[in-house]
């Protein structure tokens, strides 16, 4: 009996339901819609496929994709707060119902070889990578004294080197690279074949000399 | 009761109008209930999908008493409709509606489910519950209106309502029941589903299950036209008749949002006790 | 005298998760239940070999849909024992916010249920309703409605800005009114009473030696609760248990019933005291080889968590102990010698969430 006042109440009080989709609800800010990503900013760096709880994302990032499994994403923001770039994001919107399983992928630029970027700032990564192959040289077994006595020298044809590359991009840089040294004498030629190497080292740490440009990547992705 | 050409083809034309009538106020049931329950129930006409959907499905069944079963539950109420159109006798249609429902109850039975076993003994004693104070129901009528034949009760001098109220309470009870209303749904589909999943519609499915469905709309339209026996009468509009149909059927879907569903001996008990102590004490006073 | 086996479940209508009981019924009285488990074991324990402790939080929330964020929790403090951390103040009032209003959420829930089980779908639609608010304020400020993934090693991953705690007091008014607009109905009308009152009787003594957890407990008498152990927030505050002392289906309602408006007055009181302080400390590495377990009480009683860990990112087992698990053999006791018409409101009573049970 108690329950009449309720029910007769509802007779004139507004549906609580709403006719769905003539009349859709405004959603909430801090909804988790669906994944998204900005493929431009991603770096291939594989964070988001590690700490992903139900493995959705592949990355490859030789050929340099992002691929997500829409139906076993289920929206719980790992990714999104490991990725350093901070290039995926969660939308407001739910995930529109699909027709069929399959994958979404994203095609970004893999990683860019170093040289491209060096070459963009000619000065300072030049002298960076001088005082950085000195100290490796230095270390480096392969004729340390030669490249110490020549390291004007070696900073010169570091300085001419990533302006080579930047011309001949890729493979092409090697000959010239060491044709140069190769006006000035034979001990540069084989310094300039350490300095070859050195840079080799260094690569291992930070970016791709030209060079070595596919091999490096081929390395890391390995 | 007369037999005449005129009123078999009212009575027909009646008849054909009476499945369209019996969807239309089930889809009306579930809008109301929806309403009262604080939602936008199916559209209105939602019976006639279901009924047509069912129509179309293959015919699952488990052997072939049950679908003799349906037909007769079918036919009865038709036949019972088909009576009361032709202003017929009332004991005739009591009879013919027990047959049907007899039926509904064997054919749950010949199945070996122990859902629809259980349901049938429910429906039995529904059965039990009601058709005492129907009767009563049918027996204050007759007296107050002198026969037992329609055509007589539709023609008193005043509604039957201002002789026979506490009857009028009876047959409320009565149509609870009959319609599968809390406090009474215990026994059949789509109610008391918590417990015996559909009783004793269990093992119903596709073109069978949509036969029960037009002899339960049926029923209905049998139901409120009892109902508006009680208004009928040389005085009154037709209009009145239809706004005590309306009422009678609001306050049903009301007092099924209200209440939880009872267990049979409490349905016995009130039906038993309470029911027929009104419809006893209206009688007596009708008859000093 | 015919004796039949009726199947209830696995799929019937008033479960909410398929569980078999196999009643042995006698004229419509049930004397012999056989239970019979497993419909939804997906395994969620043993995927701690594969995956690392953080991403087993989310694995361990989707064990329950119902009371996801205590489990996540549970396995949170846990993980905490073992690296010797301890979150934040604010984010102790944040978990202690969004566990109590899923225990309302819960309990709403379950609240619709019973009444639908006794065959009252206007009242398990208005309980409802009122959930649906809960819901809203579970989507604004985590972002999901159910799973609402906030609970990390260490802290909590989001904040609740204070624009939205002033929303959360505002719906917290509006549903205590639509709340108590209820409350008569549930507790005192005589066709609900009728159908509980006396049904699936469990006396104290026998609560306490099955092993019985959560309401099912505390209808029945006894004034255990692991929110004593005060947790989190719940140091800040004085918490006293619901108690009954019927023991029947009835007493099990009003103890649910009442927790909520006890819930109600929690999220209040740690809105209005809640700090300022960073959200979580940083975890770092794998975590010390040991073991820990940590105690939580769910909607449905006391959840155990026992995690041991060999120094490695996988933590080699983590058990759970669900309270429906312990509740199963007090119903099997209750349901004996009643009748088949109360077999799911009884079954109802004590909460049951078999995808818990069977993780």
């Amino acid at each position: 009996m108690y329950m009449t006042k309720n029910v007769l109440r509802n007779l004139f009080k507004k549906s609580a339901t709403r006719l769905y989709p003539l009349e859709k609800r405004e959603i909430f800010e801090n909804v988790r819609g669906a994944l998204d990503i900005e493929i431009d900013k991603c770096i291939f760096c594989r964070a988001c496929q590690l700490r992903c709880p139900s493995q959705c994302i592949t990355v490859d990032n030789k050929a340099g994709t992002w691929t997500l499994d829409p139906m076993a994403c289920v929206v719980c923001g790992v990714c999104v707060a490991v990725c350093p770039k901070k290039c995926l994001h969660i939308g407001k919107q739910y995930r529109a119902p699909l027709l069929e399983r399959g994958l979404i992928t994203h095609q970004g630029t893999p990683r860019v070889p170093k040289p491209k970027a060096a070459a963009t700032a000619p000065v300072v990564p030049a002298e960076q990578n001088a005082e950085a192959e000195v100290q490796k040289a230095a270390v480096a077994t392969p004729a340390p004294v030669n490249t110490e006595a020549a390291t004007p020298e070696i900073s010169e044809t570091v300085a001419e080197k990533p302006v080579e590359a930047d011309i001949s991009q890729a493979a092409a840089a090697a000959p010239e690279a060491v044709e140069k040294p190769e006006a000035t004498g034979t001990e540069i030629e084989t310094n300039a074949e350490q300095i070859l190497e050195t840079p080799q080292a260094e690569s291992e740490k930070t970016e791709v000399k030209p060079d070595d440009a596919e091999q490096k990547k081929e390395d890391l992705s390995a | 009761m007369e037999l005449s050409i005129f009123t078999i083809l009212i009575a027909l034309v009646l008849l054909l109008l009476s499945p369209l009538a019996g969807g239309f106020i089930t889809g009306v049931d579930r809008r109301l209930t929806a309403w009262l329950q604080s939602r936008y129930g199916p559209p209105l006409v939602q019976p006639f999908y279901d009924v047509l959907k069912l129509l179309g499905k293959a015919p699952m069944i488990v052997n072939s008493w049950q679908v003799l079963c349906a037909y007769i539950y079918l036919v009865s109420a038709v036949v019972a409709l088909f009576i009361f159109f032709m202003q017929g006798d009332l004991l005739l249609i009591f009879f013919v509606v027990t047959v049907g429902a007899v039926a509904q109850v064997v054919g749950a039975m010949t199945v070996n489910s122990p859902f629809g076993q259980t349901g049938a003994q429910r429906e039995l004693l529904q059965m039990l519950a009601y058709e005492p104070l129907l009767v009563m129901v049918f027996v204050g009528m007759a007296k107050a209106a002198g026969s037992f034949n329609v055509s007589d009760i539709m023609n008193v001098e005043e509604p039957l309502l201002f002789s026979l109220p506490l009857l009028f309470i009876a047959m409320v009870i009565v149509m609870l029941i009959k319609l599968r209303k809390s406090p009474f749904d215990i026994s059949s589909s789509g109610h008391a589903h918590q417990e015996i999943v559909s009783g004793v519609h269990t093992d119903y499915s596709g073109p069978q299950l949509a036969l029960l469905e037009i002899g339960h709309w049926l029923e209905v339209v049998l139901l409120l036209g009892i109902t508006a026996l009680f208004w009928t009468s040389q005085t009154t509009t037709f209009i009145g008749v239809i706004l005590i149909i309306v009422e009678t059927y609001f306050v049903e879907i009301l007092i099924d949002n209200i209440s939880a569903r009872m267990t049979w001996k409490w349905m016995l008990r009130t039906s038993l006790c309470t029911g027929m102590v009104l419809a006893l004490v209206n009688i007596f006073w009708l008859y000093y | 005298m015919s004796r039949t086996i009726i199947p209830f479940g696995p799929q019937h209508p008033v479960l909410p998760e398929p569980l078999h009981l196999k009643l042995v019924v006698e004229d419509e009285i049930v004397s012999e239940v056989i239970p019979n488990l497993g419909y939804v074991h997906r395994g969620l324990e043993m995927l701690s070999r594969v995956r690392d402790m953080h991403q087993m939080i989310y694995v361990v929330e989707r064990v329950c849909g119902i009371c996801s964020c205590l489990h996540a929790l549970a396995y949170c403090h846990a993980l905490e024992k073992l690296y010797g951390l301890e979150a934040p103040p604010r984010a102790r009032y944040l978990r202690i916010i969004w566990g109590e209003l899923h225990r309302m959420h819960s309990h709403l829930l379950w609240l619709g249920l019973y009444a639908e089980s006794f065959g009252f779908e206007s009242l398990f639609l208005a309980f409802w309703k009122v959930r649906e608010r809960i819901m809203d304020i579970m989507e604004a400020t985590a972002g999901n409605r159910v799973v609402i993934s906030t609970n990390i090693i260490g802290g909590v991953r989001r904040d609740i800005s204070p624009e939205n705690l002033r929303w959360i007091m505002n719906e917290m008014d509006l549903v205590e009114k639509e709340f108590r607009q209820l409350m008569s109905t549930m507790l005192k009308d005589y066709t609900v009473e009728s159908r509980t009152r006396g049904k699936g009787y469990l006396s104290k003594e026998d609560a306490y030696a099955l092993g019985a957890c959560g309401p099912t407990l505390r209808g029945s008498g006894w004034a255990i609760d692991s929110r004593m152990l005060e947790y989190d927030a719940l140091k800040d505050f004085s918490f006293e248990p619901v108690v009954e002392h019927d023991g029947d289906s009835y007493a099990r309602g009003v103890v649910r019933f009442k927790e909520v408006l006890q819930s109600i007055g929690i999220v209040r009181e740690c809105i209005s005291k809640i700090p300022d302080s960073e959200l979580s400390v940083p975890v770092k590495g794998n975590p010390p080889a040991g073991e820990a377990w940590s105690n939580v009480e769910q909607p449905r009683g006391e959840l155990l968590y026992y995690v041991k860990s060999d120094g490695t990112k996988n933590l080699p087992r983590v058990r759970i102990r669900t309270p429906t698990f312990a509740n199963i053999p007090p119903l099997l006791v209750m349901l004996k010698g009643c009748e088949l018409a109360d077999v799911p409101v009884i079954t109802l009573s004590i909460d049951p969430c078999i995808s818990c049970t069977e993780r």
